[in-house]
């Protein structure tokens, strides 16, 4: 714990983190307008005391738009490692601790999935299944499993000859609690570093998604989607395009230096260098 | 060696039927029915001899199993069907399309492996000085950037704001490629020298490093035969890895672009609905692909003298 406050990466992007998930959580509170209210006198108004970030086409305020995209955005995030977590840890377990048969099954499942540009495996789920945050989720979610299951699948196989393991199994315990009473709480940490470099993998996506006009569509205020809109005003009204990406662009960064930060943290072999 | 490549082309059948029957599925599951989105929608009724007539001549009327071995029997003889759109050959306009696709992702390839290894390596060498963290600072914004927006964002500054360069489009000559490929190889460099730097990082602390400072020899020599040489391994499974990430950050480019390459295609396609193309599109460069991570295998073993050949 010592350590996590001295890692940089862990203080600033935690730092980043928690403000996200603030303003995703209190966005009615903090946002200075609504962010569905359109009015036409108001239209793509450059930045200014009143509107910090100016406003868009139909006159909306793109400060409270971008906080109120915080919440597509930390929603993309979590829900999407929710289903490639609970997909992943038990697929990775299964596969690794048995062996056999259901190893080479979800070995050649996760090849297959991973022979798959995973962008254009997600492109392709979201032009079949129609643009929708649930879709979102699915497509992501989908795309994301497999990062889960290997990561998982070689940290049994290591654990799995480690002697307290060994010993258990001697003593005659019951594989189920010896998978989750030593295997799992053995992996959490990798799942953790894993998981937290997965949400900002899922917010860049959506957003690409939503900016190719897959994802999340209007009036729902999403970053990705905001872009989308702003692009074609960008020869006149550049802060259309330049706000909703540095959102983007913060938050990712805040997700992969705490992802970062952490692996340093977990993983003892780059710990000697630093 | 040869044994090698055989095992290795073998193990492409499992994938190749994987990334076929992926593709076939995805684009069977479409809600809705793929005969009426080809009919006017204005009209009132359709004729369900009409209707027949179109489902038998697309082969929607069979079984799916049958469906699909005419799907692969068909790609395997170059048929990837007609576009619903303008009824051209869909591998002909993917042909067409791709050399744009290839010169924009070769040169953004190009110059993310020279300067990703470049840059990493330095880092590496100088770890925890300013270089290194300057570098290392810039290339984690590089991998936290949308591509679409550093894109928008270029053309606007060189486009625009001061404008030395065509915004978009395509064109002969190296000045429509610039912007498109400078966005698209950041984030690759950016990857590439995140890699770089902690696989030399690595190599830097094995025994025989210490071993070759500790002969005297010079310093010049460590890095390039001993640091480099080891180095340079995972690196390449690394690049193997991206170009995945590169064929899906072509298709974003170029719609930001409007660079006439395969992604554009992709995306247009699936605007208008006209599933075959979307379908060759898909099926081409996920073959692209494994075709790609094959030749990586390939120079692995090359590089690498503990890769054993025949029996693993």
């Amino acid at each position: 714990m010592k350590k996590a406050f001295k890692n940089k990466g862990i203080l600033v992007g935690g730092g980043i983190v928690v403000s996200f998930i603030i303003l995703a959580i209190f966005a009615p509170l903090i946002a200075p307008y609504n962010p569905k209210d359109a009015d036409l006198m108001r239209s793509l108004e450059p930045p200014q005391l009143k509107y910090p970030f100016g406003t868009d086409v139909q006159g909306r305020d793109i400060l409270s738009r971008i906080i109120f995209g915080s919440r597509v955005s930390l929603s993309v995030g979590l829900v999407v490692q929710a289903i490639s977590l609970s997909i992943g840890i038990p697929l990775g377990l299964i596969s690794g601790f048995y062996g056999g048969i259901a190893d080479d099954i979800i070995t050649s499942l996760i090849n297959i999935m991973f022979s798959f540009p995973s962008l254009l495996f997600a492109i392709a789920i979201m032009a079949v299944l129609g643009p929708s945050i649930y879709n979102i989720y699915l497509a992501l979610g989908i795309i994301s499993w497999p990062t889960v299951a290997r990561l998982v699948r070689g940290e049994t196989l290591s654990l799995k000859e480690r002697d307290f393991v060994e010993a258990s199994k001697a003593l005659g315990v019951h594989n189920f609690s010896i998978i989750f009473k030593h295997i799992l709480p053995n992996c959490l940490g990798p799942i953790i570093v894993v998981a937290t470099l997965g949400i900002a993998d899922a917010i860049l996506t959506e957003a690409t998604l939503s900016f190719l006009g897959l994802g999340i569509q209007p009036p729902t205020p999403s970053w990705g989607s905001m872009l989308s809109r702003g692009r074609e005003y960008i020869w006149s009204a550049p802060h259309l395009v330049i706000f909703p990406g540095l959102a983007i662009l913060i938050t990712v960064l805040g997700f992969n230096l705490l992802g970062d930060g952490l692996r340093d943290i977990f993983d003892p072999k780059l710990k000697n260098i630093k | 060696m040869g044994t090698y490549i055989a095992r290795k082309l073998l193990l492409l059948i499992p994938i190749l039927i994987g990334v076929t029957l992926i593709t076939f599925i995805l684009m069977r599951i479409i809600p809705g029915d793929p005969v009426l989105q080809l009919m006017d929608p204005r009209a009132a009724k359709v004729d369900p001899e009409v209707a027949a007539q179109i489902k038998a001549y697309w082969g929607l009327d069979k079984p799916a199993y049958v469906q699909y071995l005419k799907f692969i029997w068909n790609a395997l003889h170059g048929h990837l069907g007609y576009s619903y759109r303008s009824n051209q050959d869909v591998l002909k306009v993917i042909l067409e399309r791709f050399p744009a696709t290839l010169k924009l992702t070769l040169l953004s390839m190009g110059f993310a492996i020279f300067f990703g290894i470049l840059i990493g390596v330095i880092s590496a060498i100088k770890h925890n000085t300013f270089i290194d963290v300057i570098s290392m600072t810039i290339a984690l914004i590089g991998v936290s950037t949308p591509i679409f927006w550093l894109g928008l964002i270029l053309m606007y500054i060189f486009g625009v704001a001061w404008p030395i360069l065509p915004p978009s489009g395509y064109g002969p000559g190296i000045t429509y490629l610039i912007l498109p490929s400078l966005t698209l190889g950041y984030a690759v460099t950016a990857f590439i020298s995140r890699i770089s730097r902690s696989s030399v990082l690595n190599i830097i602390g094995m025994d025989y490093v210490i071993t070759a400072r500790a002969k005297g020899l010079s310093e010049k020599i460590v890095i390039y035969k001993h640091i480099l040489k080891n180095a340079l391994i995972p690196i390449v499974t690394i690049i193997g890895i991206e170009t995945g990430w590169l064929l899906g950050g072509a298709i974003v480019t170029e719609t930001v672009f409007s660079w006439p390459g395969i992604g554009r295609l992709l995306i247009e396609s699936i605007m208008a609905r006209d599933l075959p193309m979307v379908q060759g599109c898909i099926l081409f460069i996920a073959l692209l692909f494994s075709l790609v991570n094959l030749i990586v295998d390939i120079i692995y073993s090359l590089i690498d003298p503990r890769v054993k050949y025949g029996r693993s």
